[in-house]
This record gives structure tokens, C-alpha cells and sequence, in this order.
């Protein structure tokens, strides 16, 4: 666990004992960032900050359950805030409307690939992009790597990724999964070679 | 979704989890996956494992809320405490607000005693966990922190005496999965540090929350919790464990 980490755990633990001001810290450092990951799933200024705003509320509730023995503190945070974004995307079934407001601002799957570029705002896991999953992503298809790109990253249903390559959901998902199996492998043996 | 795809999905629940962490699974389908995962800790495992990993993907990238934003967290959280605390019974937040207000006040006061002083600064404090036990009244009986750095655990008693021929027990309810666990039998209030094996660490640091309870001399003979409880409190955890447990 790195320094950062540390900081962060220290301040999920005390927002146990109801320390608003480690929150706000929280906030400070975490909520740009979550800010982007959920703007980018619901494609939404107003929605995003209603998202983020329930994931923080959630985070202040949960945090007696956090274990960073399970869970970077970071992960834990982002992953409630996906799961709310998500739930806003079920709700509001925005589809079409996010498809089209995507595609305004230019050729999505080009921005994905452009993603694999460090970005001069990278204040947070700096090595991410030695990561492993980076390598075993590479070793998938295109449509493969698209499909789990548009849907972690940009919030996309399977239908919508299906319309994205003119096919059907259950090829999508066929996709997806047989893409998580190799990706598994990968990463395991990866992992394995690590340790 | 059909039943043979929600066959499919219970033989193939990686994929399921993948698809989940993913974001593709939704509405009914979501929903079916994430009642078999509150009660499936292999599924939950391969969640975290896509988790952690999916992570690595997001580009860092910041946005900035918008300058309202926090405010309304701050309303939703001053609010929330008044709106759930009547809706959840049992050991929800109704439980958490009726025994862990007072422990709360009383872990200030006793992280000051201790010597614990929180600041913005980084700190590492030599304490891991701290319960203060209070009874049905919210008055603090027993509080008791511990250390895994010489695995033991301090009490300082509220409660004056127990009942003349009688014992206290304290017991570790766990978070992961609600069994309630033996700690120690104490004989009296005397009693300022016990040692802990790794064993009753263990349950220490898994545990939600702490009870104390009046048991025949020597302890449960059946290892179960009396119905006497004299005190209980939430187990608050300070800073992270050195490794995984």
C-alpha cells in the first residue's frame, strides 16, 4: 500500500467516527476524479454531480465496511461511485440521448485509444499504465477491447455497443465474456509471474 | 432476461462478475446478480478481482464539481442520519445511532486520554481498534483498544463492580458473518490489559462490534452469550492493518 493509499484509508476510517472534515479531505482529493469517471458513464454535467454526490453520501455511510485489506481505498470509492452512475443510467434510460451526445464530440472509439496516453492532470497511480491488465487487454481483438472500453468507460449497455458495430447484444456479450476468460488467464499467469 | 440466460449465468458467474464490474449487466438482470452476490463470497471475490483490475483502465482524468455540490453532500448526510435512523431496526443505522452517539462522544474522550490526537497531518497512531461499550442508557461501561503491535488490549472500566459471584464476558460479533465469538472472561473491573492471542486478534479485527455480558463464574459453559448483556459498542478501527489477515 502506498503513501497515498495510507492518506486515503486514514480518512475513510475516520469518517467512521463522523469526522466531516475528513470527507471534505476526501472530497478534495478524490472528488475531481470521480467527478470525471462518472461524467463520463452518464454524459451529464447535472447528472454527474447528483452521482457524486450520492457515491460521497454512500462513502460517509459505508465507511465502517470498508476493509483496505480487500479493497484499495480508491477502487472501493470508484466502484461505488460506477454502481450509482450505473443506477442512473437504469433509471433515467437515457440511451439514445448518451449515444448521440457521445458521438457530438467526435469519434468515441478514437478517443478510447487516445486514453492509452498519460495525461498531464495523472495525479493519481501514476504507473497505472505499466499495469498488467494493459498489456492483457492488448492481446484481445479490437471489437473485444471496444466493447470493454465503451462499457467500463463510457457506461455503455450491450445494445448500444451492439449498434455501435451494427451487431446484436447476445454477440456483445459474447464478446465481453469471452473476453474476461482470456483477460483472466493473462492476468493470472501475469500476476503469478509477479509474485 | 430468459431463464435459460439466467442458467447460464449461474454456471458461468465469472463472466457474470465481469460483466457486472463492466457495467453491462442492468436493470433485472443487475439486480438478480447482486442478491447472489450479497451471500456468495466466491462471487464477491471475483467482483473485487475485476474491480481492482478494471481500475487500472480509467484514464486520470479530473473534472471539477460543480461548487454547489458539496454543500448538498454535506445536507445529505446531516439529513440522512434523521430520515434512516427510523427506518432500519435491528443492528441497521437505527442500532448504530442509538449505541454508537455515545460511543462516538466517549472514543473523542478517550483518544485524548490515550494520547491519540487526530490532526490533518498524517499520523500513525499505535492504536488499531477502539470500542467503547455502553449500556442500554448510552452510558460508557468499558472502553477497550488494541494493538497488534504487542497484540494487546487495554480496558478502562465505567462500570464499577459486577454482580457478587458472577463473571463478565467479552465477545467479538463478526462483520463478515454475525457469529459471535469469545474474547476473554473477566473475574473483575480490575483488569487493565489482557494479551491477545492471534487467534483473538483475528476476531478482533473482523469484529463490527463488542458486547459484554454477565455470565455464571468462570464464563458461558456453552460459549454462547447470556441474555445479560451489560454493555456493547461499535468496534472502530483507526488505521490499517500492516498486512492482510
Amino acid at each position: 500500500m502506498d503513501s497515498t493509499d495510507d492518506e486515503l484509508v486514514d480518512l475513510i476510517a475516520r469518517c467512521t467516527l463522523r469526522d466531516q472534515g475528513a470527507l471534505k479531505r476526501l472530497y478534495d482529493r478524490v472528488g475531481g476524479y470521480l467527478m470525471a469517471v462518472a461524467f463520463r458513464i452518464v454524459k451529464s454535467d447535472e447528472v454527474a454531480n447528483e452521482v457524486l454526490q450520492e457515491a460521497f453520501i454512500q462513502i460517509w455511510q459505508n465507511a465502517a465496511s470498508y476493509r483496505p485489506e480487500v479493497a484499495k481505498p480508491l477502487t472501493w470509492m470508484t466502484s461505488i461511485l460506477r454502481y450509482r452512475a450505473l443506477d442512473r443510467l437504469d433509471k433515467e434510460m437515457r440511451h439514445h440521448t448518451r449515444i448521440t451526445s457521445a458521438e457530438e464530440h467526435g469519434d468515441l472509439l478514437a478517443s478510447l485509444a487516445d486514453n492509452d496516453s498519460p495525461t498531464p492532470e495523472a495525479a493519481l497511480h501514476t504507473t497505472r499504465m505499466n499495469s498488467h491488465i494493459t498489456e492483457c487487454l492488448a492481446g484481445l481483438s479490437d471489437n473485444m477491447q471496444a466493447s470493454l472500453k465503451l462499457a467500463y468507460l463510457e457506461g455503455f449497455s450491450r445494445e448500444e455497443i451492439a449498434a455501435k458495430f451494427n451487431t446484436n447484444a447476445n454477440t456483445v456479450k459474447s464478446w465481453l465474456r469471452r473476453g474476461a476468460e482470456r483477460l483472466k488467464r493473462c492476468l493470472e499467469s501475469k500476476i503469478e509471474t509477479t509474485n | 432476461m430468459s431463464g435459460k440466460q439466467n442458467r447460464n449465468d449461474e454456471l458461468e458467474p465469472q463472466g457474470a462478475a465481469f460483466e457486472y464490474v463492466a457495467g453491462t449487466l442492468r436493470g433485472a438482470e443487475r439486480r438478480r446478480f447482486e442478491r447472489r452476490l450479497a451471500g456468495d463470497q466466491t462471487l464477491q471475490a471475483q467482483v473485487q478481482f475485476w474491480q481492482e483490475q478494471l481500475m487500472e483502465l480509467a484514464p486520470e482524468q479530473q473534472r471539477a464539481p460543480a461548487a454547489d455540490t458539496w454543500d448538498a453532500i454535506c445536507t445529505g448526510i446531516n439529513t440522512d442520519a434523521d430520515t434512516t435512523s427510523a427506518a432500519k431496526p435491528g443492528f441497521g443505522w437505527a442500532w448504530f445511532v442509538q449505541w454508537a452517539a455515545p460511543t462516538f462522544a466517549a472514543v473523542a474522550l478517550m483518544l485524548v486520554l490515550f494520547g491519540y490526537y487526530p490532526s490533518v497531518e498524517k499520523t500513525t497512531p499505535n492504536t488499531d481498534y477502539v470500542a467503547v461499550l455502553t449500556d442500554a442508557s448510552g452510558k460508557a461501561m468499558l472502553t477497550a483498544l488494541s494493538a497488534r503491535e504487542g497484540k494487546k488490549m487495554w480496558l478502562k472500566w465505567d462500570l464499577e463492580a459486577f454482580t457478587p459471584d458472577t463473571s463478565a464476558q467479552l465477545w467479538a460479533v463478526s462483520r463478515r458473518d454475525g457469529e459471535v465469538r469469545p474474547i476473554t472472561v473477566l473475574d473483575d473491573t480490575q483488569a487493565v490489559a489482557i494479551d491477545l492471542s492471534e487467534a483473538t486478534w483475528r476476531l478482533i479485527s473482523d469484529a463490527a462490534f463488542l458486547l459484554l455480558t454477565e455470565e455464571e463464574p468462570g464464563g458461558s459453559a456453552i460459549d454462547e452469550p447470556s441474555e445479560m448483556l451489560l454493555a456493547k459498542g461499535v468496534c472502530v478501527r483507526f488505521s490499517p492493518p500492516q498486512k492482510a489477515i
